[in-house]
């Protein structure tokens, strides 16, 4: 049985300025120690849909549909039932380590309340849980650094922490939201490979949020690419990267820094060297989820659009396992990294 | 720590009084038909105190050096209006009045305050929201000497179940109106600071870890929020002190309390230069020491500035 | 912007604005938008227009000077048939015409008081904050001794040593309220200091004055203006306070605090002397507060 069955799944906020819709008929499924990245950029809704799983949307927003988490839907479920699950079978990651932890508490008291109100545990075995979750995550001196407060760590080491409080209940799921966004390059490839390990070692399945399709390459079993708060696509890792069937996919790939490809487009370009070339980007905006186009959201920006892109696109099943919303044949799409003139 | 407190005495809340008490002195030397100009009515016995007191036959530093250390010793002078009294003696009279009044103030404005400030942060949008946040944009607007007298016009004219006036050494029904007139203002900003503040701790993305976490709410709020969302409570407290002791000049005048608010005003329209004075830098000098220990408090609630 | 990718093919029935026109609004249009939909805010503004307009013409409308005691009339309620609308006073002096008066006074006072505050404060905390390094820490240094000074003690010695003089009063409660809008607005330069088009000024040569006149200044002045609208109400406030001690405007000259004095004193026999006034300073207090955070809310609109 899935771990985790995602239907339908909308998300609503009331504003001053009208409804707006951060999620749209959302679905997807999750496996016992698998793993999904949901990628897309900043107002795609992915963060507000980890929200929505979590049961900790802003006061003026709505999730309808169903979130079943083991048989049980949690969108149903009140704030008592919901607090037995979050912490000890469900955690969450935060994107900025920074702002996640209270500035106010040490970290050795955010630590054990968790074990304290979960696992009844009494101070000193919480105590020694704690350091022993700060040893696994690999912060040293761990039982100094109990009594520490968050602004005395770095940056990494505060994610660190955040993903030892997050793991301290041996969670069935977790729920990272860009957990490597705000740190510096080496600590990322770090925290990716520490997120790796823990996976393997306490079969968690893991949710992934990120922009960044790289990060989801090295991690994820399956991919959602979402867009305006819609999915454009999904499917198994290896076939979306090696053969995305959404321009908006497409234009994702195409934006990652390659050395290789660098050089290609150097060329195509009339550039002297590969290495003035600059970096690839989807061209316009994000989309302002206030005035969206009637028809499919990525109109505006899409290179491949039509007549037909006026009006809104189903999500489809056109391959085993995989599902794409797009009005236009996969054939007739763009290819972004031939040469121009020949795709 | 230490350092931080010792800072903050020796090398702010100390210069500070010092300059104040130099303007102070040398104001007073700038006065026109001031107190050591010729012309001014004052019986001759404290003429002759103060001539002897502000050493005038020396030389103005010498004079200023001669009145920093009899500031020193707490000597504030003879009274230019009362010649049997010292400013000393008149001041120690007043001063438990207005410390009973600003105090019993001080305390009910902190805890409804706050209360009334949580409770519409909790309940944000309701109808209690909307019924504190209402009676506190009347609390800031109305002033003390508008609400005094209607106060008194219904307890004490019409309803007749409390004084209008009069202190009677600090009895209860004789503190109601002046404590409720006194604290109005005091109340109102600090619920309103406690829901601003405590609004936006709640919407922080520390708390929404701390839900994530499968805390429950009352464990939140006592354990996560109640600390972040007072501190601006706490560094409003030098405000509200100093506010205090200067409503406290109308609330005493309206209700005829003998503290030093009413002294002062007394002391200012008789042209009592000396009690002015003293009474001036009394109140600075509360308000600069209450302001350090505010500030020292804050670092130790603070762990950020407490590290520093 | 990408020399690799090709260009977006046309598509009819598409509105390309669609997208950017949030982007392109200018945040002043967008304040305005905001304010005129604040019901508070703009119903505070009618008010105090009125106001206004009534305290400065209203009183060629009686028959009566302010200073007109009339001894046969003295405490008389509120009548229509006499034209003493508002009553008289203990001297027999009518209310109505007082009361304009007292809001011309008042109303002079909160607004010169605010501009004296407001053009120290601004000065002040920009050059504070746009020279920074020990300058600024010396002019902040400066500013904290004052602000831990009993500010309301200060000018009621001064009142009592130079006299009890109008100027004196718009002076003293100007130059010792501008104590927040320099810190306020030396934070707002500090911020602004550090972004490109003011660094882009200051590499091409322009002098350091006229970047904050021309840079710093504008950008500033959203803030200020909120600051300002609080401040005016305080100043109404404080001017009250020292005439309601007698420290304030002489008579026969007078303000609302001044006429909240005596009415406090006559308010078993004579309520209306309380009420009139006080409804007035009230009323005008409440529309500036209402209008300062309409603006404030229209110009940051942190909680959207």
């Amino acid at each position: 049985m899935n771990l985790l069955e995602v239907s339908n799944l909308n998300v609503r906020f009331q504003t001053p300025e009208g409804e707006v819709a951060a999620v749209s008929d959302l679905s997807f499924t999750l496996a016992s120690g698998a793993s999904i990245g949901i990628v897309g950029e900043s107002g795609s809704g992915k963060t507000q849909t980890a929200y929505a799983l979590m049961g900790l949307l802003a006061k003026n927003g709505r999730a309808s549909g169903e979130v079943r988490y083991d048989g049980v839907n949690l969108l149903t479920l009140s704030e008592a039932e919901l607090n037995r699950r979050r912490g000890a079978e469900i955690a969450m990651i935060y994107q900025d380590p920074m702002t996640s932890l209270n500035p106010y508490l040490t970290v050795g008291d955010q630590l054990t309340e968790v074990l304290q109100f979960h696992k009844a545990m009494d101070k000193r075995a919480a105590f020694a849980e704690s350091v022993r979750m700060l040893d696994a995550v690999r912060i040293a001196d761990a039982n100094k650094r109990m009594g520490l407060y968050p602004h005395e760590f770095s940056g990494g080491m505060r994610q660190r922490v955040v993903i030892a409080m997050a793991l301290l209940c041996r969670p069935k799921l977790l729920i990272a939201d860009e957990p490597t966004t705000a740190l510096d390059v080496t600590v990322q490839a770090q925290i990716l490979a520490l997120l790796q390990d823990l996976r393997r070692e306490f079969s968690t399945s893991i949710i992934l949020i990120t922009h960044d399709l790289g990060v989801v390459a090295g991690v994820c079993d399956s991919v959602l690419v979402m867009y305006a708060g819609r999915v454009m696509e999904y499917g198994d890792a290896q076939s979306v990267f090696h053969d995305a069937a959404h321009p908006y996919t497409r234009g994702l790939l195409h934006a990652l820094p390659r050395l290789d490809r660098a050089h290609a487009d150097a060329a195509t370009t009339g550039g002297t060297t590969g290495v003035t070339a600059r970096l690839n980007t989807i061209p316009g905006n994000p989309p302002n989820l206030l005035e969206l186009p009637s028809g499919c959201p990525f109109v505006p920006r899409c290179i491949d659009r039509n007549s037909a892109c006026l009006s809104p696109p189903k999500l489809e099943n056109f391959a085993p396992g995989r599902q794409r919303a797009c009005h236009r044949l996969i054939d007739e799409l763009t290819d972004l990294d031939a040469p121009l003139g020949v795709g | 720590m230490l350092r931080f407190i010792l800072r903050r005495i020796f090398f702010e809340a100390v210069p500070t009084l010092l300059v104040l008490v130099t303007v102070t002195f040398f104001l007073i030397r700038l006065a026109p038909g001031g107190p050591f100009s010729s012309e001014m009515n004052v019986p001759p016995e404290v003429k002759a105190a103060i001539e002897a007191k502000y050493r005038m036959d020396q030389s103005l530093p010498m004079q200023y050096l001669g009145y920093l250390a009899d500031l020193a010793q707490g000597d504030l002078g003879p009274s230019f209006k009362y010649k049997d009294f010292t400013v000393n003696e008149l001041v120690n009279k007043a001063v438990p009045v207005s410390f009973k009044l600003g105090i019993a103030a001080f305390i009910i404005a902190l805890i409804f305050g706050v209360c009334a400030g949580v409770a519409a942060a909790l309940k944000q949008n309701t109808w209690i929201d909307y019924s504190v946040m209402g009676v506190a944009m009347i609390g800031v607007v109305l002033p003390n000497f508008v609400l005094a007298p209607m106060l008194a016009l219904v307890f004490a004219v019409w309803l007749k179940i409390l004084p209008a006036g009069g202190w009677e050494g600090g009895q209860f029904t004789f503190m109601v109106l002046p404590v409720a007139v006194l604290c109005k203002h005091y109340i109102s900003v600090i619920a309103r600071i406690t829901r601003g503040s405590m609004i936006e701790v709640l919407g922080s993305q520390f708390i929404r870890t701390a839900r994530a976490k499968g805390l429950p709410m009352h464990y939140i709020l006592r354990r996560h929020a109640l600390k972040p969302a007072l501190l601006p409570v706490v560094s409003y407290l030098g405000p509200a002190f100093v506010g205090i002791i200067t409503g406290s000049v109308v609330v005493e005048t309206f209700f005829g309390i003998p503290g030093i608010g009413q002294l002062f005003i007394n002391g200012a329209l008789n042209r009592d230069y000396s009690m002015v004075l003293g009474l001036t830098i009394l109140i600075g000098t509360l308000m600069i020491t209450f302001n350090a220990i505010v500030d020292i408090l804050y670092g130790f609630i603070d762990p950020r500035i407490r590290i520093k | 912007m990408n020399a690799s990718l090709p260009a977006l093919p046309p598509l009819v029935g598409l509105d390309d604005d669609a997208n950017t026109s949030i982007a392109g609004r200018s945040l002043w249009v967008d304040a305005r938008r905001r304010f005129l939909r604040n019901r508070a805010a703009l119903v505070s503004l009618c008010v105090l227009v009125i106001i206004v307009t009534v305290c400065l013409l209203g009183a060629t409308l009686s028959p009566y000077a302010y200073d007109d005691p009339d001894f046969a009339a003295m405490h008389n309620a509120p009548d229509t048939q006499t034209q003493h609308w508002f009553g008289t006073d203990n001297l027999g002096r009518d209310l109505f015409v007082r009361t304009l008066l007292g809001g011309r006074i008042s109303l002079m006072v909160g607004a010169l008081g605010a501009l004296v505050a407001v053009l120290i404060g601004t000065l002040y905390g920009a050059t504070a904050g746009f020279v920074g390094g020990k300058l600024d820490s010396v002019m902040m240094r400066f500013l904290e001794i004052l602000a831990s000074f009993p500010i309301m003690f200060l000018v009621i010695l001064l009142m009592t040593l130079f006299g009890r003089d109008l100027w004196l009063i718009f002076i003293a409660i100007g130059a010792v309220s501008w104590l927040d809008m320099a810190r306020i607005v030396r934070g707002q330069t500090l911020s602004l200091k550090r972004k490109e088009f003011v660094e882009a000024a200051h590499v091409a040569g322009v002098s350091t004055a006229r970047i904050i006149v021309r840079h710093i200044v504008p950008n500033v002045l959203g803030l200020v203006a909120v600051y300002a609208t609080l401040l005016v109400p305080s100043m109404i406030l404080f001017e009250s306070f020292l005439s309601y001690l007698g420290l304030g405007v002489q008579e026969p000259t007078t303000s609302w605090g001044a006429l909240l004095e005596q009415g406090a004193k006559s308010i078993e026999v004579a309520m209306w002397e309380l009420i009139f006034p006080a409804g007035f300073l009230v009323t005008t207090l409440f529309c500036f507060n209402f209008i300062g955070d309409g603006l404030r809310d229209a110009l940051d609109p942190k909680d959207r």
